[in-house]
Parts: C-alpha cells; structure tokens; sequence
C-alpha cells in the first residue's frame, strides 16, 4: 500500500469518526432537550406520564425544588406533580435558554426559566425566574433523568449570605 | 482499492457498534438507597475536601477544587466560572460556612466514568449577620476526571 493511500485512508477514517461524533451529539442534545420540553408540559398540566416515560425510577432517586425534594419516581409524580393541577389554577414554565453538557453515557442540562401561575383557592399570582439542573443517563432505552435540581426566586433584588 | 473500500466500510462499522454498545448502562450504584455513599471514592474525597476549605475560609483549596470553567447556579443567580465565583461570592460563602454549623443529612457520590455526580443535603443552623439561620440545602455537584484530577463543573445549591 503505497503512502498515499495510507495517509488517505487515514484522512477518510478521522472523518468519519469526528463525522459520527458529532451527529451523536446532535442527536443527544436533541433528544435531551426533548425531553426536557415534554417534562415541563407535565409539570404544567399536572400530567405524570412525561414523568414515568423519561425518569429512570431508581432506589435513592432525588428531585429537589429549592430547600425540599421528593425521593423517588411516585413520590414526585403523586405528591408533587398532579396535585399541582388541583392547587393551581395556572402554571406556566418558559424556558429561556438551555445549555446541555454530554460526557459519554452522562449529560447535565442547565436551563434559565421563568415560573409564573395562579393559586386556584386565593387568587394570589406567583411570578419567579431560576434555574434548573436536569442530569441524565443514557440507557438502552434512551436518555433518562436520574436527578433534577431546581431553585427560583420572586423577581425581585434579594440578598445574598 | 476494493480491499480498501471495504476496509473501510468495515472499520466504520466497528467504530459505530463500539458506540452503540456503549450506551447500555456502565453500573447499577444508582440502585443503591443508602444515606451516605461513595464519598470514599475519589470524587467522593475531592467533595469533601471542598466543603471543608469553604468551612475553613481556605481559598486557595476552594479554587483548586473548581473546573476554571464551572457554572454555579445559587437560587436564582449564575456565576459562569471559577474566576467570576472568586471574585463575587467566594468570601461571602466561606464567611457564612465558617460562622454557622452545619450537618449533612445525606450524601450520596456516584461515579460515571469520568464524570462523578454528588448529592447532598444539610441542616444548617447559627447566628449570621445578625439573623438567626436555621434552614436545610441542598447541593448538587457535578465533577469530571482532567487529567486524572477530579474537578467540579458544576454546582447548583438551593435553600
């Protein structure tokens, strides 16, 4: 095989491999932000299914909201999740902006969102911004979150320590 | 040159099946429900020695700790690296840790390949600016092997 052609082959196999790499991490941050969306529609219509279909329902799971959290899958789901859709007359979650990190089989997203709604018993409104962090695991069957973290504070100055 | 096509064909299906066989689950420590876990692994001591520089006021460690490029996210405000965090809230936050007591209530370390997830959360009480504190964190911390040192990338803290 004369040099040429190794160097060649070489060439045409570089690119091949940086070619797949790169539409697999399309792809994961495609599925992932997917993902993400049809959570937060769960979140605002009080839907668990989002929940069951995407979260991988492990011993020791933790989802945290600011100062509390939920331990395992039914936990979020039957204590958190569809009772929203009885206290609150309206939930929306804007998402802002996304920003994914895919590190083999692990990837944590990060994303800025606004969170408003309507206490459906007083009337009273709640408008915040903040952030969440969604880490999640490839498995056989796609990605799946294994931990959610999030945190929003009434739009408004507040003090820090 | 057909030897070659199909070199490369061949190859390239390799390469793309190694890919494939790399997205079943690598280990079932997330299975685990214990309260206290992993934190005698690497990941799990680079955790633990952050923690006890931000109680100490130890800078130098704290910084150590941190990928140049972490994000860290406190309530509802971002800081988007280690040098930003120094400059605006690393005081603030080794002043608070060393003036209250606080008390892990869980924490879990668990280790993906190069990339380590830690979990914990804390009861933390004391005197601070004149308040008194008593309220419960969380802490999420995400941290990647570099060069065979473990470094957090990431950080999302909540009360």
């Amino acid at each position: 095989m004369t040099l040429f052609i190794r160097a060649a082959l070489i060439l045409l196999l570089s690119a091949t491999v940086l070619g797949v790499s790169a539409s697999q991490l399309d792809a994961d941050k495609t599925a992932i932000t997917e993902i993400i969306s049809a959570i937060e529609k769960g979140w605002e219509s009080g839907d668990g299914r989002p929940f069951h279909q995407h979260y991988l329902d492990h011993k020791g799971a933790r989802y945290i909201e600011s100062g509390g959290q939920n331990t395992g899958l039914s936990d979020l789901v039957e204590n958190h999740v569809e009772p929203e859709k009885e206290v609150l007359k309206r939930l929306t979650i804007d998402i802002l902006d996304m920003d994914i990190s895919v590190d083999d089989d692990m990837a944590w997203a990060i994303t800025t969102v606004n969170v408003s709604g309507e206490i459906r018993k007083t009337g009273a409104t709640f408008d915040k911004k903040g952030y969440q962090t969604y880490l999640l695991k490839r498995t056989g069957t796609g990605w799946k979150v294994v931990h959610t973290h999030s945190s929003t504070r009434d739009k408004k100055p507040h003090d820090h320590h | 040159m057909k030897n070659i096509y199909f070199l490369i064909a061949f190859l390239s299906t390799a390469l793309l099946s190694v890919n494939a066989f790399a997205h079943e689950p690598s280990n079932t420590n997330e299975l685990s429900g214990k309260t206290f876990s992993g934190l005698n692994t690497e990941a799990g001591r680079t955790v633990l020695s952050f923690h006890q520089a931000l109680s100490n006021g130890q800078a130098e460690r704290v910084m150590s700790a941190l990928s140049p490029d972490v994000i860290i996210l406190e309530g509802s405000r971002i800081e988007r690296s280690a040098e930003e965090y120094r400059q605006h809230h690393l005081q603030a936050d080794m002043r608070f840790s060393s003036a209250v007591e606080t008390t892990t209530i869980e924490h879990y370390v668990r280790v993906y390949g190069d990339t380590a997830v830690s979990i914990s959360r804390s009861h933390t009480v004391g005197p601070y600016k004149g308040k008194q504190i008593d309220q419960q964190g969380n802490e999420t911390l995400v941290l990647k092997r570099i060069d065979g040192d473990w470094m957090i990338s990431h950080i999302h803290w909540s009360h």
